[in-house]
């Protein structure tokens, strides 16, 4: 057996150990994740996805920790993809999510956490963290927890991957004219204001729920009616209401067109991600380095039309050879 | 992506409030580049899980309030049975250094005493991640 499979099958059987080292291999970029990633395909896609997003400070990490607890108390098994960001200046970071996770999982094999920092690569990160997800879901977990800070287009790809967007507001962080300006309400599928123990809650609560959010489905079909809640994360209260919304929402989009959306959409990521890794590392380094560059936006323009040529008549070239097969 | 990045585990214990050294560390290692998982633990063992879900390169544990030994003597093989065999061990805190020998018996690779200046960690665990064992 060669060690691509090897890896695919320990991780399969649920080994920490080489989820662990896989995932690593992952964000480092290295090729032969890529192979194991192949190899794991066919035992993903059996995960409910949840992603949970919100501003700094909102308690995601801790509202995470009680789903972990609501989910485990009903017989789930949970893996959990926290992203903390990458400090710009010395590309070190702090992670911190999983302090406020653990609380909820200590000592349950049933438990997955893995803390990753953003590394301020662009698109790099969604890629790394969707094939991070396929990774927990290939090991078995019945539902995997993405968590990020809801701020930006890269913390919006990462959302994104999962089959239900939860965003995760407080009281305090402004009117709901607050929350439509940054965009944030058109990427949640379930609204929770969190902390509804604390002052101005009930007020927050109730201006989002009158505004009637809704997301209109891929195929114009029926609109999904964001429902709001309240919770208080550090009291568990309201958790299992969020649980059932979370499921309702998976029931519902796998009833319609949206899940086929959703699956095609990842699906045409990680095709893009993969073909892009590599085109970048084995074709277009050694081309810039090919060349003088003193025309660096000319060389480019004719690099890729250079490409684009030798893909056509090597597209036309095999079109013919099958006709001629036929014959 | 291929930045490749010293990531370490920096726990401390759950019931212990002596947290400005591990939030001085924290800061002090992700300045120098790294991924710093900050960790509260209860238990030992949660150490030993952590550092295997997290994969990290380095465990580093703050003791403030005792029991180094102990700790020691409980995480070195919880590591190992988990085939953490390749991850470097250090401690910090307040430990007397009659201790620091012993530990390094146990499998502890530095003990590190208070009052150092800055930069002294970082720079200790960029000579010797990766070659480090726990045999």
């Amino acid at each position: 057996m060669d060690a691509t499979t090897d890896q695919a099958e320990q991780v399969v059987a649920g080994s920490a150990l080489h989820a662990g080292r896989l995932i690593t291999r992952i964000e480092n970029g290295r090729a032969d994740a890529r192979a194991v990633l192949r190899s794991l395909a066919p035992h993903c896609g059996k995960a409910q996805l949840i992603g949970v997003t919100g501003p700094p400070g909102a308690g995601k990490s801790t509202l995470v920790s009680a789903l972990i607890r609501e989910l485990r108390g009903r017989g789930r098994t949970v893996g959990v993809i926290a992203v903390d960001p990458s400090s710009p200046f010395s590309g070190g970071a702090l992670l911190g999510d999983r302090d406020r996770m653990v609380e909820s999982s200590s000592g349950d094999s049933g438990v997955f956490i893995r803390s990753l920092a953003s590394r301020g690569a662009s698109g790099g990160l969604a890629a790394a963290a969707n094939d991070a997800v396929d990774v927990l879901d290939a090991m078995g977990k019945d539902v995997v927890i993405v968590e990020t800070v809801g701020v930006g287009q890269g913390e919006f790809d990462i959302a994104r991957i999962a089959h239900t967007v939860v965003l995760v507001l407080v009281p305090g962080y402004g009117d709901a004219l607050q929350a439509m300006k940054a965009g944030i309400t058109e990427i949640a599928d379930v609204v929770v204001v969190n902390k509804s123990d604390s002052p101005g809650a009930e007020q927050t609560f109730k201006e989002l729920a009158a505004q009637g959010f809704q997301r209109t489905g891929p195929d114009g079909g029926p609109p999904w009616p964001v429902p709001v809640l309240q919770a208080s994360a550090l009291r568990h209260d309201g958790i299992a209401e969020l649980v059932d919304a979370v499921d309702e929402h998976h029931r519902f989009t796998g009833r319609t067109a949206w899940r086929t959306a959703h699956e095609h959409a990842r699906r045409r990521a990680r095709f893009i991600a993969f073909a892009n890794d590599r085109l970048r590392e084995e074709l277009l380094e050694t081309a810039a380095d090919a060349r003088a560059l003193t025309d660096p936006y000319g060389a480019a323009e004719e690099f890729v039309t250079e490409l684009i040529e030798a893909h056509r008549r090597l597209t036309a070239h095999r079109a013919a050879g099958a006709e001629t097969e036929q014959k | 992506m291929s930045q490749e990045r010293i990531k370490v585990l920096l726990a401390k214990k759950k019931i212990d409030v002596h947290g400005r050294g591990t939030k001085l560390i924290a800061r002090e290692l992700r300045d120098a580049g790294m991924e710093v998982v900050y960790f509260r633990f209860g238990v030992v063992e949660e150490i030993a899980e952590a550092a295997l879900q997290e994969d990290v390169d380095v465990v580093a544990v703050s003791i403030m309030t005792s029991g180094q030994m102990q700790v020691a003597r409980e995480l070195i093989p919880a590591l190992k049975e988990r085939g953490m065999t390749d991850v470097l061990v250090i401690m910090g805190g307040i430990i007397p250094e009659v201790d620091f020998e012993p530990l390094r018996e146990l499998g502890v690779h530095r003990c590190f005493p208070p009052g150092l200046p800055g930069g002294v960690v970082a720079d200790y665990i960029r000579e010797n991640v990766g070659t480090a064992t726990l045999a």
